[in-house]
């Protein structure tokens, strides 16, 4: 019987040992593609129907039935596998997988194993301290299983076939990574290319991007590799970093035991914080791969691939880099505005209708980013178009509003999706610049507030930015600050 | 090529069958009479018609987006389904889960109730 790994994050081993081994990660990414039927049968992939209405002879592996190839998914398929710089093969092989589980109906998954769909890729990982080259093995198409529920029903679990058959790349990285926080920035990072790519959705908590990361820890300038573990049910990017960081420990609490790590499949438990074996780890002959006797090799025209290539959306570092190279944006910025796709071109939009990129992007991550996080949604569903949003910046850069009536008027855009002009116009919002009506507010506060102005003269200087606040809702924010503390100088000062 | 009865059982095993020891030495000695058969055709001089690369090559037809899923029937996947509730197959709970019963024990077919009368 395997050695019960089960442990809690944050009982991290030894420092010397810390100090003297190090981490190897390698992690295998699956990503459900963005088509709408399935990979071999023309059934929904529509994610939250009712449970197996998206069933067919075909993904439910019934005598008699032959699966055929969706296009859509294959070329999403080789698109990701341009972007990544992998070596796609213009012959590739269809292989069963056989396993028993309750949510694979055939008996089989039907995947590639000795004749991918591409190999030899990399990527570049970048974080704070520098980037990093991610090498990946290899990129294969193969179907979803249906899927397990197991806390519907007290005693037994439910299953749900309609995710049988949906399309999937697996990306299998070489096993480069060294440390948690590696690991979690690729995953975040191959994830907004893949967004990008427009090749899925990659919504974690629908399970159209999961991950699975093999690890095991070898003494720091070792090259060889030392038995692994696989971690499994990692849901997040924050809880594959835990989980990392968790089972890491645990095998360096075996190591300096004087114990040796088994090859295991671990679930990580992310409310427990904790590791739970799941079963003895089958060498991949177990599977029983061969290839699969109902689809023909999969035969891709070097000119589709080249087309394929040549359709390629800018990739977010690219972009970044052009950003800061042609629109003279900190590296910051371009990272922050980069993080999606439509984010950048929502950006790019109003940028170009303004002329002028630093203001929009100090709008887009200001007051935008906080109202679309407000409203949960993203740059691609938010109410506010880019030109409607350039319109609000004229009126702030204009002088026409001050910049914190300008927020205020984006809320009420987002909550009515009219336009800016309307609702300064309708509610009265013009920055007020006459100096006679902006001394009278200043006097009226000054004068209901005779012992805050006795104290302001006695030496507590801080109050001006109360007297300030108290002018400025006097005048529904409408003052020119600029005049108001200029008036309010020469009277408390005078 | 061939294969052991060692290696039978291991493919019996993974497979879930439990082929007793006459069974066993039958099914080797069938294999390795389909080894030896492969073997001859794998003896086959085809350098000069081309492999399977070539003669499939037309065949890697893509499915036309209009084709529509075959149907079930009308008794749909419950109408095959050995335990079904509120829509679901139902299976015994893994056994890594709870102390519930082992995937291979099966679950019995009855009128609808979940395995065990599974309760929500």
């Amino acid at each position: 019987m395997p050695e019960t790994p089960s442990r809690r994050e944050g009982a991290v081993g030894e420092a010397r040992m810390a100090e003297e081994m190090e981490a190897v990660i390698g992690l295998e990414i699956h990503v459900q593609l963005r088509t709408d039927q399935k990979l071999f049968c023309p059934d929904s992939t529509r994610f939250g129907d009712a449970p197996n209405t998206n069933v067919c002879p075909v993904c439910l592996g019934l005598p008699g039935a032959l699966p055929t190839i969706n296009e859509e998914a294959v070329d999403l398929a080789v698109r990701a596998a341009v972007a990544f710089g992998c070596d796609v093969h213009e012959t590739s092989v269809f292989a069963r997988k056989n396993y028993f589980y309750p949510d694979l109906p055939k008996g089989y998954q039907i995947s590639q194993f000795e004749r991918p769909l591409a190999t030899g890729g990399s990527f570049r990982v970048r974080m704070d301290d520098g980037e990093s080259v991610v090498r990946i093995r290899r990129i294969h198409m193969e179907e979803d299983a249906g899927k397990s529920v197991h806390d519907r029903f007290r005693r037994a679990t439910a299953v749900d076939l309609n995710r049988a058959g949906t399309p999937l790349i697996e990306f299998v990285s070489e096993p480069d990574l060294t440390s948690p926080a590696q690991a979690r920035a690729y995953l975040q990072q191959v994830k907004r290319v893949i967004e990008y790519l427009d090749v899925s959705d990659c919504n974690m908590e629908e399970g159209s991007l999961r991950v699975d990361a093999n690890v095991s820890i070898r003494p720091r300038g070792s090259t060889t590799l030392e038995t692994k573990t696989e971690v499994k049910n990692m849901n997040s990017f924050s809880g594959v970093e835990k989980a990392l960081t968790t089972e890491i420990a645990r095998q360096m609490e075996v190591t300096a035991a004087g114990g040796a790590v088994e090859h295991m499949t671990l679930l990580w438990d992310e409310v427990k914080g904790e590791v739970r074996p799941m079963r003895t780890k089958e060498e991949s002959h177990d599977y029983r791969y061969f290839p699969e006797p109902d689809l023909p090799p999969l035969r891709l025209g070097r000119d589709r691939i080249e087309t394929l290539r040549a359709e390629l959306p800018e990739l977010p570092a690219s972009r970044a880099d052009r950003f800061v190279a042609e629109l003279g944006l900190p590296v910051y910025d371009a990272e922050v505005l980069t993080a999606s796709r439509a984010l950048a071109d929502y950006f790019e939009a109003v940028a170009a209708q303004r002329g002028d990129a630093k203001s929009a992007s100090n709008w887009i991550m200001g007051p935008v980013l906080a109202a679309m996080k407000d409203v949960g949604l993203d740059a691609g569903d938010f109410p506010v178009p880019a030109e409607a949003l350039a319109d609000l910046i004229d009126l702030v850069e204009g002088d026409t509003i001050s910049h914190n009536v300008g927020k205020g008027v984006l809320r009420k855009m987002v909550e009515t999706g009219e336009e800016a002009g309307v609702i300064v116009e309708r509610e009265g919002l013009v920055q007020v610049r006459d100096s006679d009506r902006i001394e009278a507010w200043v006097d009226e506060v000054l004068e209901g507030h005779p012992d805050e102005v006795a104290r302001f003269r006695g030496g507590e200087k801080r109050l001006q930015g109360y007297f300030m606040g108290e002018v400025m809702k006097r005048s529904r924010g409408k003052a020119d600050p600029g005049e108001v503390a200029r008036l309010l100088a020469r009277k408390l000062e005078g | 090529m061939s294969v052991s009865k060692d290696e039978v059982s291991r493919i019996a095993e993974l497979a879930r069958l439990r082929p007793d020891e006459r069974a066993i030495e039958r099914l080797t000695r069938e294999l390795n009479g389909i080894l030896d058969h492969i073997q001859v055709l794998e003896s086959v001089e085809l350098e000069e018609i081309g492999g399977d690369e070539e003669t499939s090559a037309a065949s890697s037809g893509f499915r036309p987006r209009e084709i529509e899923a075959d149907r079930l029937g009308d008794r749909g996947p419950e109408g095959m389904a050995p335990a079904w509730r509120e829509g679901f197959f139902l299976v015994p709970r893994l056994p890594a889960l709870d102390q519930g019963p082992a995937l291979d024990q099966g679950v019995e077919p009855d009128s609808g109730e979940g395995p065990d009368g599974a309760e929500r």
